[in-house]
């Protein structure tokens, strides 16, 4: 019998199965890998940030605070996020803002109504996640009287642990200015190394709100208010000695990625990387921390000399 | 190889290809109730549900108007894990977005705590009807 040198329809429909089958398996993957590389890179933004934190504590002897108490300076003040620009190669941002007033971060939120064509408040490299849908403006704020240009400021995606709800409370003058002073960054703290006695490796510094996914089913302000993701440029809100709005350090009463409504201080630590959130501890690594992450051991991680003994993750 | 065959072992393969893993995870119960504080029905809140067993996730129900909930998980739909459960329970309303906000309690705080709302629930499988009445 002569064979015909072509190939079947057989043959062929064969052949294109098996290559539909390997793009099949391959295009999830190419997907996993891009949210791999986001993931990696933002957890280089997190390495960088406790870099520097750290060479700030080599430089002044403790941690970056959360909150300065100067007496007479009420209003939405810049926090730790500005004064740590000089120490991850954005000291061109910092003396930019030093020309514009003399003790810029010190003196009351004048940012709010700034000259926004200035690019010094916009977005600044290293402050968010790749994977978050916000971007790198504070884009899901709407803009308001008294904070007109929040929307277009740069995004913090980072945001620093002052510890955790159930211990060392401080109640604040009413409610939504409740916070923990039982973490490494909290208002008026001046933590050092040698202060956190459950162990650098067992402490959070920071930790990852790059995502609002859920926050706003029944309150539509949580998202856009005082608990939202706000840009970098507000840090804290002194009321008095003893009563503060915190906005880019918090407490954790909540698991990671909660979904529901919370006060002010209490934003939970919620990302878009699949399962859970990238944390920074105060030895300087990063871990991501899975969702279903008992709240307890979360909190354990929080609290910088509660002696809780954490079981490996 | 005949046809006959080449076409068998190709839709042997087809359905092997369609064979995936089924959804797997833990057992779950839907549970559904209404939420009162001081007897009346609470307008607006957030009900949790964290497992005593590590691994398992949390869930969350979003308190309705007139004070039932539902809860349900991100990651596996409507429902609650079987086993037991620490129950926190936070309601407020933002009282606008003046200069410095102003967040109103509805419930005592004490509530939204897992280790201090005193709140439990035992989540079974199937239907869960768990009420939770919230005195001040």
């Amino acid at each position: 019998m002569k064979r015909s040198r072509g190939f079947t329809l057989v043959e062929l429909l064969v052949v294109i199965a098996i290559i539909g089958v390997l793009i099949a398996l391959l295009l999830p993957a190419v997907q996993q890998a891009r949210e791999a590389a986001r993931r990696m890179q933002c957890s280089n933004n997190m390495k960088q940030l406790g870099l520097a934190l750290h060479n700030y504590h080599d430089t002044y002897g403790r941690f970056m605070s959360g909150g300065w108490d100067i007496d007479g300076i009420a209003g939405y003040s810049m926090g730790w996020v500005p004064r740590l620009f000089p120490f991850m190669e954005q000291g061109a941002r910092w003396d930019a803002m030093e020309s514009l007033n003399n003790n810029y971060v010190i003196t009351r939120s004048p940012f709010r109504y700034h000259d926004q064509d200035n690019p010094i408040f916009g977005a600044a490299p290293g402050l968010w996640c790749p994977s978050s849908a916000i971007g790198d403006v504070a884009s899901d704020q709407t803009p308001t009287s008294s904070l007109p240009y929040q929307d277009i400021q740069g995004s913090l995606h980072y945001r620093g642990c002052s510890g955790s709800i159930d211990v060392d409370y401080q109640a604040g003058s009413s409610s939504g200015r409740e916070y923990s002073a039982s973490g490494v960054m909290y208002p008026k703290s001046q933590t050092r190394i040698g202060d956190i006695i459950d162990g650098t490796s067992n402490t959070i510094l920071l930790g990852e709100t790059s995502s609002a996914e859920g926050w706003s089913v029944s309150s539509p302000t949580i998202v856009s208010g005082l608990t939202g993701l706000k840009p970098w440029v507000l840090g804290f809100y002194r009321y008095s000695s003893t009563s503060w709005l915190t906005i880019d350090h918090k407490t954790i009463q909540f698991p990671i990625n909660y979904q529901g409504q919370f006060g002010y201080n209490l934003t939970p630590y919620a990302s878009y990387h699949p399962g859970g959130a990238m944390f920074a501890k105060c030895d300087g690594s990063v871990s991501f921390f899975a969702e279903t992450m008992s709240l307890d051991t979360l909190k354990y991680y929080a609290t910088r000399k509660n002696g809780e003994v954490i079981s490996g993750q | 190889m005949s046809h006959s065959k080449m076409i068998a072992s190709l839709f042997a393969a087809a359905v092997f290809a369609c064979i995936g893993c089924g959804p797997s995870g833990p057992e779950m119960g839907h549970v559904f109730g209404t939420v009162t504080y001081e007897g009346k029905p609470l307008p607006t809140g957030t009900v949790s549900f964290v497992p005593e067993k590590e691994g398992l996730p949390m869930a969350y129900a979003q308190i309705q108007a007139d004070g039932t909930y539902e809860a349900s998980t991100k990651s596996l739909g409507r429902g609650v894990p079987v086993g037991s459960h620490r129950v926190m329970i936070t309601a407020m309303t933002d009282g606008g977005s003046g200069e410095g906000g102003n967040l109103i309690q509805l419930i005592p705080t004490r509530y939204g705590g897992d280790r201090m709302s005193g709140l439990t629930a035992e989540v079974q499988e199937g239907e869960n009807k768990i009420d939770f009445l919230l005195e001040k």
